[in-house]
């Protein structure tokens, strides 16, 4: 067979690699709104490369097909699937080097389809949204290299490459939750996530270099034989590794506390870290280490930390006020499904929760955006009856909001029961856990839908609140962290111009198809395609169907009580003053790291800096202080007179041959 | 009979007077006049080095003859440098320049 995508594997993250080399360089040639047509014409193209591709994919991988309630393959994979490409980067005559490897198997092939298609959403929308910024085409710059890193680490044969795409993105999110500089808030926001993650990604480091010690190999698709060699307790040790690795990046319990503040970025950078790329690269990681995982032993740690961080964020989404960051809640509580499903073997539900939240909550941030552009505020409460003003942007949230709740048939739906059925299977507990925080998703989703929605403006409980001074979570005080000023009171929202409304539109329909491609009503398809190298543990709808209720269930129950309970009155608190608080301040975890784990981090710090300041720089002085007091001592020989150095130069000479005589 | 040793002893002496000249005079005429012995011991250092032990291509006297261009060359360019020194200070002394002390 011909592959034609195949072979063009290269250009998916080189393309938008160029496109940032381009418009960073010739930023100031990129006049008004230039910059982001550019590069959304270059993420078409990407978008239509990784289509191509997936499709020869889903022609060229093993065919399998459903007979009878099992899985069985009909044709194994054709010649030359995965596809590989492979350029040797750096090496040493005879020496194997580190190679450029790039391989497309199901996952990777539908994975960077995903990419592709959210961030060329993502760049169309914020021509829109960025428009009028000042460093317009800066950003645009900014969100090109941050996918090509996504793609690459998606595309990644070899570890090590996926280490350096990895890294490229962690700066990325640095420096666009950084955007707005300027704002104090963001300069802390921007330095926390930097942290947070490069805290993590000590774990990638060291687990990836031991990793190699024990194997002597980067590769990743040869990671699956390599897994069996290794002794059961390093194998354990790696997996752990890797795991903090991804829970930094993906933000699980404890390690979450910078995706909250992620939100200082502008908005589609959040749908852009949310969706496509830095989160899901966590979870994509721990899917790629899916061998050792399981040979180590290291499962039940990810789905534990998994269920938690899922129940914690969505309980304390209901009690925020700003929208992103109900949603940058909902998105740390997905990706806590998205662990519990890999913890409870679940790897296939895992990934296509993985590609549904991706569509999905891509599309619930742009419509955020779009909210935040019409109402002038971030605020819920404030916001005025967006419904009315707004119907694309309401009627498109609805069907993001209805695929995060679990509502039938919508994407999230399929997706998360899935993952539910593995647990219950695995771990009832975890289950049980994962039920309570699907009703805790719907209950915080429909609670954000009517006050913004449906609610005329309101004052904002959440600025008047004594305990939300400041941002106690950023460590800045009232004064330094203002609140956002109110819309005024006659403000009419409109809905957003035709740009924006298209990458709506379009999130919303990819989130339906996808939703559709891996559910029963159309055989699951996506599940026959994307599976472990065992085979696709495909079960049939009349297994699922039990779950499937219960599951309805407990969505319409969170989906009715929260209508209920803030439909007539959403102001009134029905909580006491101190759980209020604990909610909105988030446990009050990221307070417990300023004011406790920095502290003792700065312990050894000072003592590093005595040793720098007293040793390491005295002895640098010392040599610089002994070399000039030499010169000092020196100085007299250099009268300026020529016959002096005259006579040196005879005195020399004469030294000279006196040395020569004796020897 | 006049040896090389003898030879070598006159240029010998000559070098030493020149250097002696050289460090000790503050006067620049009588400096460069110092160096003119100095470069005309070594010239007979090599003439008479080539008339002992080089009586097929005399290569030596070769380097005389290159000496006297040098000195030549070299004195045009010591006075032009004393003239400016001399316009500049007013005295043609060694110890009026001494812009390069430490």
């Amino acid at each position: 067979m011909q592959y034609l995508y195949a072979n063009l594997l290269y250009g998916i993250p080189l393309l938008p690699f160029l496109g940032f080399l381009v418009v960073i360089l010739l930023g100031r040639l990129f006049k008004g709104r230039s910059a982001g047509y550019f590069t959304t014409g270059v993420m078409a193209a990407v978008a239509f490369l990784a289509t191509g591709l997936l499709l020869e994919a889903l022609k060229a991988a093993p065919q399998w097909a459903m007979e009878g309630g099992e899985a069985t393959l009909v044709r194994p994979a054709l010649e030359g699937f995965p596809f590989t490409f492979d350029w040797q980067w750096l090496a040493i005559q005879g020496e194997r080097g580190i190679h450029f490897t790039l391989f497309a198997d199901p996952l990777g092939a539908v994975v960077l389809f995903m990419v592709a298609w959210a961030s060329l959403f993502i760049h169309l929308f914020s021509i829109g949204y960025m428009d009028g910024e000042e460093r317009y085409p800066t950003f645009f710059a900014y969100l090109q290299l941050f996918t090509a890193a996504m793609l690459t680490f998606v595309a990644a044969g070899d570890f090590f490459i996926a280490l350096l795409a990895w890294e490229v993105m962690g700066l990325m999110s640095y420096l666009l939750i950084g955007f707005f500089f300027k704002k104090k808030s963001a300069q802390q926001a921007m330095k926390k996530a930097f942290i947070t993650t490069k805290f993590a990604d000590l774990g990638f480091m060291v687990g990836l270099f031991w990793l190699y010690k024990e194997t002597g190999s980067f590769s990743i698709p040869e990671l699956g034989v390599q897994a069996e060699h290794l002794a059961a307790g390093v194998a354990l040790a790696i997996g752990l590794l890797f795991f903090l690795a991804a829970m930094g990046k993906s933000a699980q319990f404890p390690l979450h506390v910078w995706l909250l503040d992620a939100m200082e970025g502008p908005t589609p950078v959040s749908a852009m870290i949310h969706a496509a790329t830095m989160v899901a690269a966590g979870v994509f990681l721990m899917a790629r280490f899916y061998p050792v995982l399981e040979a180590g032993g290291a499962l039940p740690y990810l789905a534990w930390i998994g269920a938690i961080t899922a129940l914690f964020a969505a309980v304390l989404g209901a009690a925020f006020a700003d929208v992103k960051k109900i949603l940058a809640w909902s998105t740390v509580s997905q990706l806590g499904y998205m662990f519990l499903g890999l913890g409870v073997f679940g790897w296939a539900a895992a990934m296509f929760h993985l590609l549904a939240h991706a569509f999905f909550k891509a599309l619930l941030f742009l419509g955020s955006g779009s909210m935040i552009h019409g109402a002038k505020t971030q605020d819920i409460f404030e916001m005025n009856r967006l419904a009315r003003y707004m119907p694309i942007t309401y009627g498109t949230f609805l069907i993001g909001a209805a695929a995060l709740m679990g509502i039938p048939p919508f994407a999230g739906f399929w997706s998360k029961d899935l993952i539910l059925h593995a647990a219950q299977e695995h771990a009832p507990f975890l289950w049980f856990l994962g039920l309570l925080a699907a009703f805790f998703t719907a209950f915080y989703t429909t609670r954000l839908i009517v006050i913004a929605f449906h609610h005329p403006s309101l004052e904002s409980p959440w600025k008047k609140a004594p305990w939300n001074q400041g941002c106690p979570a950023l460590n800045l005080g009232p004064e330094e962290c203002p609140p956002d000023p109110a819309p005024p009171k006659d403000h009419h929202p409109h809905e957003s111009e035709p740009v924006m409304t298209t990458a709506l539109l379009g999130l919303a329909a990819l989130s339906l198809v996808v939703g559709f491609w891996g559910s029963p009503l159309f055989g699951q398809k996506l599940l026959l395609f994307v599976h472990l190298p065992k085979g696709p543990e495909v079960l049939p709808a009349s297994k699922l169907f039990g779950g499937y209720v219960l599951g309805t269930l407990v969505a319409l129950a969170g989906l009715l009580l929260a209508v209920f309970l803030y439909a007539k009155d959403p102001l009134t608190q029905r909580l006491p003053d101190p759980v209020v608080a604990a909610l909105q301040r988030r446990l009050y975890l990221d307070e417990f790291y300023y004011k406790v784990v920095a502290r003792i981090a700065q312990w050894p710090t000072d003592l590093l800096w005595i040793l720098d300041t007293y040793v390491v720089d005295f002895l640098v002085d010392l040599a610089a202080y002994a070399t000039g007091a030499l010169g000092q001592a020196l100085r007299w020989l250099n009268s300026g007179r020529v016959a002096t150095y005259a006579a040196y130069v005879v005195l020399g000479a004469i030294l000279l041959l006196l040395g020569g005589v004796r020897w | 009979m006049i040896t090389l040793g003898h030879f070598l002893a006159l240029s010998a002496v000559l070098f030493a007077i020149g250097l002696f000249g050289v460090i000790t005079r503050r006067n620049l005429i009588a400096v460069l006049m110092s160096v003119e012995i100095l470069l005309n011991a070594a010239a007979i250092a090599f003439a008479a080095t080539a008339a002992y032990k080089d009586p097929v291509f005399f290569s030596g006297q070769l380097f005389a003859l290159f000496i006297m261009v040098v000195a030549a060359a070299e004195l045009s360019i010591g006075f032009a440098i004393l003239l400016n020194v001399f316009r500049h200070t007013g005295s043609a002394a060694t110890d009026v320049v001494e812009e390069m002390r430490g």
